[in-house]
C-alpha cells in the first residue's frame, strides 16, 4: 500500500540567512539518503545554525508557524519539529478512511504548538496545543 | 518513492495482505467458526472473494489464553514475551526510498466506523512481539502502543501478535484494525 507523494512542503529560514526546502538543494530527496528533515537535523548541527522561521507550502498556500520575531506579539519559539501522520484500516479492503496529515511544531519550554494539515485536502488545517508530559 | 506499507501474515512462507484482502479468523479451519467466548485456533488471510490466500502458507496462529500467556500454532502455554519475531503472525513493513523514522506507532481495533468504539460483538487482542502481556486494544483511547524505531532506516518492520474472541453469535466482518504512526 503506497501513500500518495506529499503536496505539502516544509520550508525553514535559518539563522544565517539561507531557506532551506523540502526536497530540494541541501535537503534533497535522494535515495538511500537521509530524510529531508534528517538532513535539515545534520547541516543545522554541523554548521551550529537554527531555525528562526519555519511554515509549510502547498503552491502557494503558506501555512506558518511563529517565528523567532513573530507577527501579531507572539511568543518566540525555542525550536521546530516536523513530521507526517499515516492513519490507516490495512486489515480490511477499504482503505477509504485512510488519513495522512503534516504536522509542524513551534517547541516552547513546556508546551508546543502543532500545526496540522490534511495532506488529502490542503484546505484543511488545525491548531493544537499540546502540553509537554513534565507539566501536565 | 512515496511511503509505503506492506502488511504481511507469516508462516513457513509469507502471505501478503493486500488492500482488498482480510484478516480471518476460525477455529482452525479455514471459514469455520470460533464458539462465543473462545478464541482463534487459525489466522489466515482471506481474499475479497472469500478465498484463502494463505492456504499453502501455513501462516502462524497465537491464540490468547490468559493475559500474559499464548497458544502459538496450537501448542502448549507459553509466555507471550517468547514469541519470536520469524512466529509473530503479522509483519507490518514501513518503508521508504529515503531514510526515515518512525515514531508513535498504534494499532487497535474498531467497530469499522468510529475509531473510537470497541470492536462489534468481538474481544481483540494484540501484542508487539517481546510484550509479556496482551493489550485489549478496543478503540483508539485503548490502542496498542509499539516501540519507536528511531534510528533512520529506508525500511521499518514492526512484528504483532493477535487474538480474537467473538462475543456474540454472527459474522464479524465491518470490525477493523487501525494502525497509526508518524514519520520524519
Amino acid at each position: 500500500m503506497e501513500t500518495k507523494e506529499s503536496k505539502l512542503k516544509w520550508i525553514a529560514g535559518l539563522s544565517n540567512g539561507e531557506t532551506i526546502i523540502e526536497g530540494e538543494g541541501v535537503a534533497s530527496r535522494v535515495e538511500g539518503e537521509l530524510s529531508p528533515w534528517w538532513k535539515l537535523q545534520e547541516y543545522l548541527n554541523k554548521n551550529n545554525l537554527t531555525i528562526n522561521s519555519f511554515y509549510l507550502a502547498c503552491g502557494g498556500q503558506h501555512f506558518n508557524l511563529p517565528s523567532v520575531n513573530p507577527k501579531f506579539n507572539g511568543e518566540k519559539p525555542l525550536g521546530y519539529n516536523c513530521f507526517r501522520m499515516v492513519q490507516t484500516d490495512s486489515l480490511v479492503g477499504d482503505n477509504s478512511k485512510d488519513e495522512l496529515y503534516i504536522c509542524a511544531e513551534a517547541i516552547y519550554k513546556c508546551y508546543k504548538v502543532q500545526l496540522w494539515v490534511d495532506e488529502k485536502d490542503t484546505l484543511k488545517c488545525w491548531v493544537n496545543l499540546v502540553r509537554d508530559k513534565e507539566w501536565q | 518513492m512515496a511511503l509505503t506499507q506492506d502488511w504481511k501474515s507469516q508462516g513457513t512462507t509469507a502471505t501478503t495482505i493486500d488492500t482488498t484482502d482480510s484478516i480471518a479468523f476460525s477455529d482452525g479451519t479455514f471459514g469455520h467458526p470460533i464458539q462465543v467466548g473462545s478464541y482463534n485456533d487459525g489466522t489466515h488471510v482471506r481474499t475479497s472473494g472469500g478465498t484463502d490466500k494463505s492456504a499453502s502458507n501455513s501462516p502462524h496462529n497465537t491464540k490468547y489464553l490468559t493475559s500474559t500467556t499464548m497458544s502459538l500454532n496450537g501448542g502448549a502455554s507459553a509466555n507471550l514475551s517468547t514469541l519470536t519475531t520469524a512466529n509473530s503472525p503479522l509483519k507490518i513493513t514501513v518503508s521508504e526510498s529515503v531514510n526515515i523514522t518512525v515514531t508513535g506507532v498504534k494499532m487497535y481495533a474498531y467497530d469499522g466506523t468510529t475509531t473510537t468504539n470497541a470492536p462489534s460483538g468481538m474481544n481483540v487482542y494484540l501484542a508487539e512481539q517481546g510484550d509479556t502481556s496482551w493489550k485489549l486494544a478496543h478503540g483508539s483511547g485503548n490502542a496498542l502502543v509499539l516501540n519507536d524505531q528511531t534510528t533512520p532506516a529506508t525500511s521499518h518492520d514492526f512484528y504483532v501478535a493477535i487474538s480474537a474472541s467473538p462475543t456474540s453469535i454472527g459474522t464479524k466482518d465491518t470490525n477493523k484494525v487501525r494502525v497509526e504512526f508518524t514519520y520524519q
